[in-house]
């Protein structure tokens, strides 16, 4: 089988709200001097899916790891090849920047679809920085294939892959015939951690490189061209700012002038 | 091209959520402002009279879903009726089930998304949702030809403005693709309901520093009549089982207290409390978000202040 997984290149959102800086002009988040970008953490956990199924399989398996990105995303790249991913794909030209969802999933579709054996698509649920969740049911819709969401567990049997999907109140599983598209979890539990041996073996590991050229798709249909999502503004938000805050200078004080500031309140 | 709004709601049990009749409000109070017709789909089986209390003009109902029935048949269902009425804007909340099918009904139809929106304004066109953990906020179009959003939520008031017994009535038979098959499930956690219906909460997160002090917590909620809960740290720390987390991947609450203790308020942790009455925040770090969105706050260590909130209390309850 071959197995693709979507990694996205993300600032790292533990940055101190501090360090976060907006360009007003290209309404872009500045990255944050000396912090370098992550693996979108979801993306982590579809990796771990995939080598799970993988690994329970047994047989030769192959995962091949898709970001579209800047170059710097080889090393989310390099993360899940460490992991035990196969081949890399980097999807990178300038056409592809400023796009939305949409556009990802149209270029994500035509890699997989460049592939041409695919048998599933492992993507994260959503990714940390924007929280959109739409890229892997839109790769579902453009390949026209079955796709499942917010997946807590995976597995693979006779063509058909079982999927334990969170609800909001319980658990459901389905079945859908591959090829097919899945975003996971964070239920699924914490991706590998990569062993200094395998991202050693990583590093040797085959990372191709393809355009919008090389993909067949034409600029217009990418990118900024092709969003259908348009960002008006990026802004910081003021919050709240009619907090009470409590004072005492000993925990003790504290303490009493809380139960105190409770009861004035008629909180308890 | 049309004005119209409509609703893509949800049951809980076999009634519509709070969340829907928010939903519907909200799309009542935007059809006010600039016109249009409200319209609602949801499962069979649910009570239409609270809909149009709450200001639905047409429910039109999923024929044979007496319970919220699997994604794939609310998708089958918007997807055949917003192909061919194409309404200005489509509301969905922003659950599990109701952004999984807006993004499969958005993608099959080639229409403009937002997910988890948290104002919408339809005179300008643009709906605003947070990213970045909550740090930044983003002003997004809703183009004016059809677009669909998902809204978080507590963004709208739930109010019945009107009589019931007006509305017009259809049912819909979606043809779902069958690829799809639901194989089995499992059903809600008690536990998650209880947090649910909690009065008051008393919530820790990595600040707590441990077990023990979810030991303090549970004294503390028993004392005050409550229960507790954690955030998704806390959670994957498994100091607590995650049917105590809350959150937009745990459980949204309205308890009238929520004590937040070493908890520093990302977004995906606001989100589940948005309806939460008074939040009451302990934390050593004066800067952390939630300081700014509680309505009380005290700076200070948990392991620390905890044990003598109790004492404090318990003297309270003798004197
Ligand atoms: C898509 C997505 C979904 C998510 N869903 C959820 C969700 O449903 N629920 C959820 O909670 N999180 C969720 N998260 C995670 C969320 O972003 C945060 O990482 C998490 O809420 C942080 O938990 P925390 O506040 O306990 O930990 P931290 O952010 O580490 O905060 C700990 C706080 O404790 C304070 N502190 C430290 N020591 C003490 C002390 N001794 N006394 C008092 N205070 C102290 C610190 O100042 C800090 O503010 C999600 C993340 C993503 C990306």
């Amino acid at each position: 089988m071959h197995f693709v997984v979507c990694a996205k290149q993300i600032p790292d959102p533990e940055t101190p709200p501090a360090a976060f800086r907006i360009d007003e002009q290209s309404n872009e988040v500045v990255p944050a001097q000396g912090i370098a970008p992550v693996l979108s953490q979801f993306d982590g956990m579809a990796a771990e899916a995939a080598l799970r199924v993988k690994e329970t399989a047994g047989d030769d398996t192959k995962i091949t790891v898709i970001s579209m990105g800047k170059e710097s995303a080889q090393a989310a790249i390099k993360q899940v090849l460490a992991m035990g991913a196969d081949e890399g794909l980097l999807l990178e030209d300038d056409a592809f920047e400023g796009g939305d969802s949409y556009t990802t999933a149209t270029v994500l579709s035509a890699a997989i679809e460049k592939l041409g054996d695919v048998d599933a698509v492992f993507c994260g649920r959503q990714a940390a920085d924007w929280d959109m969740g739409q890229v892997g049911l839109g790769i579902s819709e453009l390949m026209n294939w079955p796709g499942s969401i917010i997946a807590s567990d995976v597995q693979v049997a006779d063509g058909k892959m079982s999927v334990k999907r969170v609800l909001a109140d319980g658990f459901e599983t389905v079945e859908v015939p591959m090829p097919a598209v899945v975003t996971v979890s964070n239920e699924l539990g914490e991706p590998r951690y990569p062993k200094l041996q395998q991202i050693m073996q990583a590093a040797r590991k085959t990372v191709n490189t393809m355009t919008a050229a090389d993909l067949g798709l034409d600029a217009s249909s990418v990118g900024a061209a092709g969003a259908r999502l348009k960002l008006e503004r990026l802004f910081i938000p003021e919050v709240g700012g009619d907090c009470d805050m409590i004072e005492g200078e000993s925990p003790e004080e504290q303490a009493q002038a809380l139960v105190a500031a409770l009861r004035e309140a008629k909180v308890l | 091209m049309s004005n119209d709004i409509w609703v893509v709601g949800e049951l809980r049990g076999s009634e519509p959520s709070p969340w829907t009749l928010e939903l519907v409000s909200g799309a009542s109070a935007l059809a006010a402002e600039n016109g249009g017709h409200v319209t609602v789909l949801i499962p069979e089986g649910s009570d239409a009279g609270a809909l149009e209390r709450h200001g639905a003009e047409t429910v039109v109902s999923i024929a044979g879903a007496a319970e919220q029935p699997p994604v794939e048949v609310t998708v089958a269902a918007a997807r055949e009726l917003l192909a061919t009425e194409r309404p200005r804007l489509t509301l969905f909340p922003d659950s599990l089930c109701g952004r999984d099918a807006a993004s499969q009904v958005a993608a099959a139809l080639e229409l403009s998304f937002v997910s988890a929106c948290e104002r919408i304004t339809l005179s300008e066109n643009s709906a605003i949702r947070s990213c970045f953990r909550g740090q930044l906020s983003a002003t997004l179009d809703l183009p004016a030809g059809a677009a669909i959003a998902t809204v978080c939520e507590h963004t709208f008031q739930a109010r019945e403005t009107r009589e019931a017994g007006h509305a017009e009535r259809r049912s819909v038979e979606p043809q779902s693709d069958g690829r799809v098959v639901v194989t089995d499930t499992v059903a809600p956690d008690p536990e998650a309901l209880g947090l649910q219906e909690a009065d008051v909460l008393a919530s820790g997160g990595l600040g707590v520093g441990g077990p023990a002090g979810f030991e303090l917590l549970e004294r503390l909620a028993r004392l005050v009549g409550g229960t507790t809960s954690a955030s998704r740290a806390a959670v994957d720390q498994g100091w607590v089982p995650r049917s105590k987390q809350v959150g937009q991947t745990g459980v949204s609450v309205t308890p009238r207290v929520y004590f937040a203790c070493g908890i520093s308020g990302a977004l995906q942790h606001m989100v589940g409390i948005r309806g939460a009455g008074k939040v009451v925040a302990l934390n050593t770090d004066q800067a952390a978000p939630i300081m700014q969105e509680a309505d009380l706050a005290a700076v200070g260590d948990a392991a620390e202040v905890l044990p003598l909130l109790l004492n404090e209390l318990d003297n309270g309850g003798t004197s």
